[in-house]
């Protein structure tokens, strides 16, 4: 301990952690400065965000603008955000479903074509959804569900099966087949294997998935843009994006649904991040 | 045991016929488990991007009947490669996106990844923060980089005043908003790939690095010859990933500029929304989509195939 190299040894390490907290820091302040802005915007009155001093905090707390763009007559959030739940949810759940579904064939079973089911599916996952948003446009319109959480919903469900089966395939692979034989010795059925065994060991997987799927669909602007037309159907993104026709300089309020629209998924990326970031790591370290 | 070997023989593609009658009726079971799945897939993606190509093909305006459309060839293809100048600008301003966006987030990611993985306190903590744009809706903050970036009442406008700087344009000036684009860009993404890169490193054994200091190889060499080859699995995930949803970008646009001013940020997605939804040109629309398709295709294969050959050789 008391040897002079390791003495500089210890300086040497204690200036290269500190310049390293330095530089961490300074990213981190760059980094937090939009969300303190858009805080900072949301809780001042619309006569103090006009008359400047944008950096400094609010004279009051006013929640003006929150009431106002959740008032049924200026900004109906309240209805956007049910929307939104409404979809997420059920297209979240019914996209990881299929997806499960597909994944456990693929990962468990041999059967005629599998290897090509397996390409067209995860071909999915590279096609721009652009591409087919004129034709689903007009194929919602036909079969009369254009302007309802409806098409939003199927056409969610339908994008997200690519990934859930991918990730589900390659966790179904990790379980041993042996699970399998045992439970047939036993007289399981197929299903029951499925429902009884199999089941219960994914929830880890699915919780990966929830997380992702409930992410990428809450945040989805394009498809809601497109498919949806009133009020009743709008999603929050929508109407995020409407304040911004309705009243060019409201940037009170705007800071406000902005601030209310990511709530839910900053909620759920706090509480389920292990998930989260094994979810979105998953294709990457696996090559 | 027999099915497996014989499997390896066999094309990838080619089925595999089961011998015994349990086999075969497993078989059936795989087919129930797949059926919805694929048949959602048919209806609602390949469906519609087939009639997409076909639609590619006509003249359409979405209201006409389907039947009627009338047949164009490739003259679609052929207005919009050699006389639509909004789609070649668009087509420019939207590789300057990618390759902006891609240079920057692989080069930052990959920089603070490296940061992160030394001995520090509290990591969880830190990727927790950078993480946090990363799932914020592109869309919410666009909207906020809008007001922050703004030419008048913007915030950062407000500091460069106060320093006695002259007002930036921004997103409001035709040099700028297109960089401008970019930053906002990399600043809601770049958390993605710093979380990437960090499960990529903390994969590379601890061995590769004692042995090499036993060699007497300096930071840099290590750098050099053990952390980026390894790391070429998640390079080629970042970069394919980037470069493919940074060609399809739009709320972005749509919400902060718009393609304005004078379509220096106008981007294909956006060009292609409005012929489609503002002009009713479907025909037109669809074969832009499916020249974006073609280059993201050909651009990953591209990809795949430099970074995947190279780190063979090594």
């Amino acid at each position: 301990m008391k040897r002079p190299g390791l003495q500089r040894g210890k300086w040497a390490r204690r200036l290269r952690a500190g310049a390293l907290y330095f530089t961490l820091t300074i990213m981190l302040i760059l980094f937090m400065t939009p969300v303190y802005g858009a805080v900072v915007t949301a809780f001042k009155s619309q006569a103090e965000v006009v008359a400047g001093g944008y950096w400094t905090p609010p004279q009051r707390l006013a929640t003006e603008n929150f009431a106002r763009v959740l008032d049924p007559e200026s900004g109906n959030l309240g209805l956007y955000m049910q929307n939104s739940l409404l979809l997420t949810l059920p297209a979240a759940f019914a996209s990881i479903a299929l997806g499960t579904l597909a994944g456990y064939a693929l990962g468990k079973y041999r059967f005629k074509g599998d290897g090509l089911l397996f390409v067209f599916i995860v071909a999915g996952m590279f096609l721009p959804p652009q591409i087919a948003l004129i034709p689903v446009f007009r194929l919602m319109n036909d079969i009369g569900l254009y302007d309802t959480l409806y098409a939003v919903i199927i056409i969610h469900t339908a994008f997200g099966i690519p990934i859930c089966t991918l990730v589900m395939r390659n966790f179904f692979q990790t379980v041993p087949n042996a699970l399998r034989e045992a439970a047939l010795i036993d007289g399981a059925s197929e299903y029951g294997i499925f429902f009884r065994i199999m089941l219960p060991l994914t929830l880890p997987a699915l919780a990966v998935l929830a997380t992702l799927q409930f992410t990428w669909i809450w945040n989805d602007f394009l498809w809601p843009f497109i498919l949806t037309q009133k009020a009743e159907s709008r999603t929050v993104m929508v109407g995020i994006m409407n304040l911004t026709g309705q009243y060019t300089v409201d940037w009170g309020g705007q800071a406000a649904a902005s601030l209310l629209g990511s709530l839910p998924t900053l909620f759920i990326f706090v509480f389920f991040q292990r998930y989260f970031i094994r979810g979105l790591t998953l294709g990457a370290v696996k090559g | 045991m027999q099915a497996r070997l014989s499997r390896r023989r066999r094309a990838w593609w080619l089925p595999e016929i089961p011998k015994s009658a349990l086999m075969r009726r497993r078989m059936l079971w795989a087919y129930a488990f797949v059926a919805a799945p694929v048949v959602a897939l048919l209806v609602f993606l390949l469906g519609p991007i087939l009639f997409s190509g076909w639609v590619s093909l006509h003249r359409w305006d979405m209201l006409s009947p389907v039947s009627e459309m009338p047949w164009r060839g490739l003259s679609n293809y052929r207005y919009l490669l050699t006389k639509d100048p909004v789609f070649l600008k668009s087509l420019g301003n939207t590789f300057f996106f990618a390759i902006g966006g891609v240079g920057a987030n692989t080069i930052l990611g990959l920089g603070f990844a490296l940061l992160l993985n030394s001995r520090i306190r509290g990591r969880a903590i830190w990727r927790v923060l950078y993480f946090m744009p990363v799932i914020t809706a592109p869309l919410a903050l666009a909207v906020m980089f809008a007001f922050i970036f703004d030419r008048n009442y913007g915030l950062v406008n407000n500091v460069i005043t106060a320093i006695g700087l002259p007002r930036q344009p921004f997103l409001s000036g035709p040099n700028q908003a297109l960089l401008t684009l970019v930053f906002i860009a990399v600043y809601q993404f770049v958390g993605y790939y710093i979380v990437l890169f960090l499960a990529g490193l903390q994969g590379i054994p601890q061995d590769y690095y004692d042995a090499a200091q036993v060699d007497g190889a300096g930071k840099l060499q290590e750098f050099r010859y053990i952390t980026l080859p390894l790391l070429r699995p998640v390079m080629l995930f970042v970069v394919v990933t980037n470069t493919i949803g940074a060609l399809q970008v739009f709320d972005l646009v749509f919400a902060t500029t718009g393609g304005a001013p004078a379509n220096s940020s106008m981007t294909v997605v956006l060009h292609m929304y409005n012929t489609a939804f503002k002009f009713s040109r479907m025909g037109r629309a669809s074969a832009m989509a499916f020249i974006l398709f073609g280059i993201i295709l050909l651009i990953t294969i591209v990809q795949v195939r430099l970074l995947r050959d190279r780190a063979y050789q090594d």
